[in-house]
């Protein structure tokens, strides 16, 4: 009786038994389901054995030509449709390099079998067209391992009509480890975290979001303070998972933690004195708005804005470089609002060496309006168009209409390069197309909602652009910015990467995001506002150091999450550390990497990752190599640095004299912001008066020591 | 294909004078060839783009505006003729292919580099691996030295190991033309001795310990396998002696020229021999790029150097026995304009190059395909940049229909070409 039901369910799932089957509704979805339509199948760019499927379903009008006409149509068989290979291969009725992909009489089967039957048509014109699809339940929560839950799929048609379609999508999961989900779309909960389900059918795709807990809530669950709105959302979102956070970082690890997130640079050891002797109960929220206020600051975020918008290869080299770092410094320095910022960055065009927003167009000499476009779509609104420059994304709404349409915002901007000299423009023509692919035709501007835009004679259509972008209710402008944030604070974005918003990338703590967006709009769009909220929370002062509960947790922030310091950080930190300058070529005594706006002046901002890519938006490399370890431990830059007699080392050995116990704790000061631990001090102690005439070396190897541990490397 | 029997016979003929010792060393290097691929790679990468008109692919019956300066000479091939100013790769005509019908479309440096190098065009959403790295991947390192080796350093990004691991990228080992020649960070600092380095690593390791608590992604665990790797290295006898080019006899060193390029190509056979799976070796970024006095350029300075150093590589790896594993590739992004331009250099010209092409069963005296008569297009089996790359992937034995996926699960083929059957693929 049961497995009757479900017999029943299921026809009615591939439309066998109550009306005519449909080629789009009902036949493509099976491809898809069947993992034959999937990215290492037939959907793959070549295909797969010379038979090529659309991705996911994503142009039924393709599969019908592969199915019914490409090579001779071999592949149906109308007059006997049980012998056609579309049916023979997957039911393995025949040899197939994917194996069996359903059974001979299943409904797959018989869907197929009917509409070769009655004559393999393709949808009349106007028939619906899926137009999105729905899940229930969106988000949830599995408590127990191996508990259950059946998601349901809706889909929406162009006439209106609504169809569940849980028995016709292809159910995948992010992370089989944390939920597994079968065909049929039953979630299984596995281990203890989160992940997202991905379901898919004729190009749409939807994500839920799901969350297991091994336990139901902890009854004794500790009460958390909360300092402010960040804290509600994380603390409210650890306690759903029934995970406790970290306890607070000592004044030690804050101190140091603060100083590099905020400015790039280590507190001296003064600094750390003065601050770790203060009993001021409000010495921290003191020292966030210090750190806020200072220059090095502006610095530290000019070279990330300066990554981001790929200065470090920009061709007008020194001079615009300059410029236009100057301008981003100048811009954070005052706190400019962000969206203003942007909006002069979005008109920028002029002479190079003397316009500096010119340069944020003058990435390479000759401009394209798609490559300027897809730039300023992921960094600033966080959506990766590229895709679509030569294919509809597979599983997002972006089609090529939205990646030439938004180019074509730009379709008269261009640049003239004279040898890199003063001659160099970013200017307007006055005319100028973006053509599409596809239709051959000049293409309207066009907003990534949607709507098109019409360029009057004598305007700049950017205008238009830089206000849809920056206004209150652009839905991407805002978060995309606060999350950028979050991420350079606590180490991972609210949206990881933070430039791949998209339905099937969920945010871990979609709460927080719409908070932290709506308080920035709420705040006049300011970096520093939003940097104070984050760094007065609770949750940002947590320590790194994990408990039983949060050991695991990787996107919850229920701990802070240790980073490597970027290239500059490191080379500055060890300039500072051992008092010994690096002179850069073309730079004044004193200068502080950091500060450079481009270019590898020195091996070590090389060597750790100071690349900027000329083509692409990059992450920096963060992952250690053996050429950073070889330079680090046995490299010239630490050793000179060491052995100076002008460095710090040499002036302290004779500042400290006999004075020992005090010289390490100077040490650990300068290089890890703490003093040293009893059972550190002790054993070094014992190693000098065992060796006396060794005093220097003993402290040169303590300094390298330092220099190389994991605790010096990481902002912690 | 030959088997045990078979080498003794040839290294017995080899005593009477008809097999030169060479031969008989590459015979046996080939019958162990034969069972396990064991294939490394050296590509002189001659960065900025080489004129194939002036060197590799001559016209002297092209019109004046096109025509080179220098004069064909035979070389030991009969029918394959050179440029004058590369004699002694003349006289190894029989080690090498001449790909006169390379092609692409790209003419800017940093993108025609990135197809060179990974096989595929630029393309935003992917940040391919160079082949370096993916052989160092696919194949791993087959002692302590690492298995991807650039001479003296990455001309750019084409050569990082793109969206893999930054342990996939090259280790740079500096110019060996420098008189007091080291690897960068490779021997201790002067006045820091084992017992010291020891009391450092004691030290550190006391300091790292404590802070492991703090670490639940084994991020620093991974950094700490690369401490125990420099160390390694550091340490190790034969990455030292592979690194020790002063070792080489002086005569040796002055064949191959005492150019960044010629000690570089030494370097490359030394690290070849001690076990280095792929090595580029260039003579620094773009610096073939001529746009102006192409022919003083190349006559004076660039095409000697290139002679000496590729031929007296070919002839060593040869008489070594390694030609046979060691595939040797020599080319830029791109070929350079047929037209001469008012500062009497020549432009990027992608349309059609020359690409020489010896060892690991590439076949030698051959030329493949052609130019126009005036070098300006493909005439004859055109070859395409993805075809070469993974012809080197074939070759080494990497499965090059291997599907490689970004971090939004965008696949791509590691290699999207076809093995190239007159490479003897």
């Amino acid at each position: 009786m049961r497995a009757c039901c479900a017999l029943i369910l299921a026809a009615n799932a591939f439309g066998a038994s109550k009306h005519e089957v449909s080629f789009v509704k009902d036949v493509v979805p099976i491809f898809t389901k069947a993992g034959c339509a999937g990215s290492n199948c037939h959907g793959s760019v070549r295909g797969k054995g010379g038979f090529k499927l659309s991705l996911f379903g994503y142009e039924p009008e393709l599969d019908y030509e592969a199915i019914l006409k490409q090579d001779g149509g071999r592949r149906t068989d109308l007059a006997n449709p049980e012998k056609s290979l579309i049916l023979l291969k997957p039911t393995f009725g025949i040899p197939h390099g994917g194996g069996e992909r359903f059974k001979k009489g299943s409904l797959e089967y018989v869907a197929i079998r009917d509409w070769l039957a009655a004559g393999a048509k393709f949808d009349s014109a106007g028939s619906p067209r899926i137009v999105s699809l729905a899940v229930s339940p969106g988000e949830y929560k599995l408590t127990g391992l191996g508990t259950r839950k059946q998601l349901s799929v809706t889909a929406h048609y162009t006439d209106g009509s609504e169809e569940d379609v849980t028995g016709k999508v292809q159910f995948s999961s992010n992370d089989e480890a944390v939920a597994s989900v079968s065909p049929a779309g039953v979630v299984t909960a596995e281990a203890a975290g989160e992940t997202a389900i991905m379901i898919r059918t004729l190009g749409q795709s939807i994500a839920a979001r799901v969350y297991v807990v091994k336990d139901p809530p902890m009854r004794d669950y500790p009460s958390i303070p909360e300092n402010n709105v960040v804290d509600r959302y994380v603390f409210e979102k650890l306690r759903d998972v029934n995970v406790i956070p970290s306890q607070l970082s000592s004044d030690e690890h804050f101190l140091r933690r603060a100083y590099l997130d905020v400015t790039g640079v280590l507190p001296t050891p003064e600094e750390a004195e003065a601050f770790l002797g203060s009993n001021d109960p409000a010495k921290r929220s003191a020292l966030i708005e210090v750190l806020l206020q200072r220059p090095e600051r502006a610095e530290f975020w000019a070279t990330y804005f300066a990554d981001l918008f790929r200065l470090g290869f920009n061709e007008s080299r020194d001079k615009g470089a300059k410029l236009f770092y100057n301008w981003l410094r100048e811009a954070l320095l005052e706190d400019r609002p962000f969206d203003r910022m942007v909006r002069e960055l979005m008109l920028g065009q002029g002479n190079l060496f003397y316009s500096p927003t010119a340069n944020f167009y003058f990435i390479t000499r000759k401009l394209d309006p798609g490559d300027v476009a897809t730039h300023i779509s992921q960094s600033l609104l966080g959506v990766r168009l590229e895709c679509a420059r030569c294919h509809n994304h597979p599983w997002e709404k972006w089609t090529q209409d939205d990646y030439y349409g938004f180019a074509a915002f730009f379709s008269r901007l261009a640049t003239k390069f004279v040898n890199a000299g003063s001659e160099s423009n970013v200017y307007l023509r006055d005319t100028g197309a973006v053509i599409h692919p596809k239709t051959k035709q000049p293409v309207q501007p066009r907003y990534l909602t949607g709507e098109t835009e019409t360029e009057a004679p004598g305007e700049d259509v950017r205008v238009k652009l830089a206000a849809w972008m920056t206004s209150p209710e652009n839905p991407f402008f805002a978060r995309t910015i606060v999350n950028r944030i979050w991420r350079r604070y606590l180490g991972r974005g609210l949206v990881e990467p933070v430039d791949d918003f998209r339905v099937t990338n969920p945010a871990s703590n979609q709460k927080l995001l719409d908070t932290l967006a709506e308080e920035f709009v709420r705040h006049g769009f300011r970096i520093r506002y939003i940097e104070r909220l984050i760094l007065s929370s609770r949750t940002y002062q947590l320590s790194a150091l994990p408990n039983e509960t949060n050991r695991h947790d990787t996107v919850n922030h229920s701990r802070y999450y240790p980073k490597r310091m970027i290239a500059e950080q490191l080379l500055d930190a060890l300039v500072q550390v051992s008092g010994v300058e690096e002179r850069f070529p073309g730079w004044i005594p004193g200068t502080r990497a950091m500060t450079i706006p481009h270019g590898s002046p020195a091996d070590l901002l090389a060597i750790f990752g100071r690349v900027a890519d000329r083509e692409f938006i990059r992450e920096r490399d963060s992952d250690p190599n053996i050429t950073q370890v070889l330079h680090m431990i046995n490299g010239d830059l630490l050793h000179k640095k060491l052995t100076s007699p002008q460095g710090n080392l040499t002036r302290w050995l004779k500042e400290f004299d006999g004075r020992d116990r005090e010289l390490i704790d100077r040490v650990f000061l300068a290089a890890l912001s703490r003093r040293a631990e009893p059972d550190e001090r002790r054993a070094l102690l014992s190693q000098l008066e065992k060796s006396p005439a060794e005093r220097g070396e003993i402290f040169q190897d303590l300094t390298w020591a330092l220099l190389n541990s994991r605790e010096f490397l990481y902002v912690h | 294909m030959m088997d045990r029997r078979a080498f003794l016979k040839a290294g017995s003929l080899g005593l009477f004078g008809s097999v030169t010792w060479g031969d008989a060393l590459a015979m046996r290097a080939q019958a162990g060839a034969a069972s396990k691929k064991n294939i490394s790679v050296i590509h002189v990468l001659l960065s900025g783009g080489m004129s194939h008109m002036d060197t590799l692919d001559m016209k002297p019956h092209t019109r004046s505006a096109f025509r080179s300066v220098f004069q064909p000479i035979k070389t030991n091939v009969a029918g394959i003729e050179i440029s004058d100013r590369l004699p002694l790769l003349a006289r190894q005509a029989d080690k090498y292919t001449i790909i006169r019908s390379a092609t692409h479309k790209i003419s800017v440096h940093e993108r025609a580099s990135y197809l060179v190098m990974s096989g595929h065009e630029p393309l935003a959403t992917v940040n391919h691996p160079s082949m370096g790295a993916v052989i160092g991947k696919e194949m791993g390192a087959r002692n302590e030295l690492p298995p991807y080796i650039t001479i003296p350093s990455m001309t750019g990004l084409w050569e990082t190991a793109g969206l893999l691991p930054g342990k996939y990228a090259p280790f740079e080992a500096g110019d060996p033309n420098r008189a007091d020649y080291s690897v960068r960070d490779i021997k201790l600092p002067m006045d820091v001795d084992w017992a010291r380095m020891e009391r450092r690593r004691s030290l550190l390791a006391s300091v790292d310990d404590k802070f492991r608590a703090y670490d639940t992604s084994g991020v620093f665990e991974t950094a700490s396998s690369f401490y125990q790797a420099a160390y390694d290295l550091v340490r190790s006898p034969a990455a030292k002696e592979a690194f020790a080019i002063e070792q080489e006899p002086e005569a040796m060193r002055e064949k191959y020229g005492r150019t960044s390029l010629g000690q570089g190509a030494l370097l490359a056979r030394r690290l070849v021999e001690a076990g280095v799976r792929f090595v580029t070796v260039s003579n620094g970024y773009y610096k073939w790029d001529h746009h102006a006095k192409v022919f003083e350029n190349l006559g004076d300075r660039y095409l000697p150097e290139l002679d000496r150093a590729l031929a007296t590589l070919l002839e060593d790896l040869h008489n070594r026995g390694l030609l046979q594993t060691t595939l040797v590739i020599a080319t830029g992004e791109f070929g350079r304009t047929p037209e001469i331009n008012v500062n009497a250099g020549r432009d990027h010209w992608p349309n059609v190059f020359s690409i020489l092409v010896a060892g690991a069963g590439v076949p030698g005296g051959q030329i493949w395909g052609a130019s126009d008569a005036d070098g300006m297009y493909v005439k004859d089996n055109p070859v395409e940049i993805p075809d070469l790359v993974t012809t080197v992937f074939h070759k080494v034995g990497v499965d090059f229909t291997k599907e490689y996926h970004t971090s939004i699960g965008r696949p791509f083929r590691v290699a999207e070409g076809k093995p190239l059957a007159f490479l003897g693929a």
